[in-house]
């Protein structure tokens, strides 16, 4: 029973922090909303069981994406880092709390007990298709590179 | 136990405050970072049916990691773009961008 109330708990959370991103004014403030939400949904994945992709969204994320769009646009903006106290920090220490309660195994659902794991999908299906994989990850750092490198370029002829 | 209905419909209205944040606002980061919940709840929606599965496909890994990758390559052209406007001092209101049309 305790699953449902954190998984509602966790939605809440997730949906509210998810509209402040388009009703808050600066734009540090929906990039921190928007790092709740991404920081729900990987508390949901380890509510589901799914302790790989959780973590795995924990690291890409919450810990580089969100963190590189919060520096990015903490540079540029002035007085950026006035981040409204109440309702971010509440949402954020409830957020951790529920994650440190879902990590210390009081709370998991019971529903996922019968699948494997994310993790053995995972190296059943990496097997033998390796070099999919590499393609796909050097084709898309390619096309993210050179994304920055047109930008950069037609930058001046558009202004 | 945590129904699927639940899951499935916490995705459904994640994507629809994504939907509507891309329909309704102006700025073109925020637009961006609507996308960026769209992909979140996508995986969300994904991983419940994985896990809810009796027989789950592998091959779901391949479509999960895709939409990181893809996430992660948007956000790098967000931050491109950001922080390229702020330097020109371009508007970041999309009714005003008539310069990028064809």
């Amino acid at each position: 029973m305790l699953d449902i109330y954190a998984f509602f708990l966790i939605a809440a959370i997730t949906i509210i922090s998810s509209i402040f991103v388009f009703i808050e004014k600066k734009l540090i403030h929906a990039v921190a909303a928007l790092s709740l939400a991404f920081m729900g949904s990987a508390l949901l994945f380890f509510l589901l069981g799914q302790t790989f992709i959780a973590l795995l969204q924990l690291i890409v994320f919450v810990g580089g994406l969100s963190t590189y769009l919060i520096v990015a646009v903490a540079a540029e903006e002035k007085s950026a880092m006035i981040i409204r106290l109440p309702v971010f920090f509440i949402l954020a220490i409830a957020l951790s709390a529920g994650l440190g309660l879902v990590l210390l195994g009081y709370v998991s659902a019971t529903a996922t007990n019968t699948a494997p794991g994310f993790l053995d999908s995972a190296t059943m299906a990496l097997q033998g298709s390796y070099v999919l994989f590499y393609i796909m990850a050097v084709l898309l750092f390619g096309v993210s590179i050179s994304g920055v490198l047109i930008i950069r370029k037609f930058a001046k002829l558009v202004v | 136990m945590i129904l699927l209905t639940y899951l499935i419909g916490f995705s459904i209205v994640l994507f629809a405050i994504g939907l509507a944040g891309i329909a309704a606002e102006r700025h073109l980061i925020v637009i961006l970072l609507a996308i960026e919940l769209i992909f979140v709840a996508s995986t969300i929606a994904l991983v419940s049916f994985f896990a809810y599965s009796a027989s789950p496909d592998p091959d779901a890994v391949l479509m999960l990691f895709s939409i990181f990758t893809v996430a992660a390559v948007e956000v790098i052209t967000v931050i491109t773009f950001y922080v390229y406007m702020k330097k020109y001092g371009v508007e970041f209101d999309v009714t005003k961008l008539s310069k990028m049309k064809w």
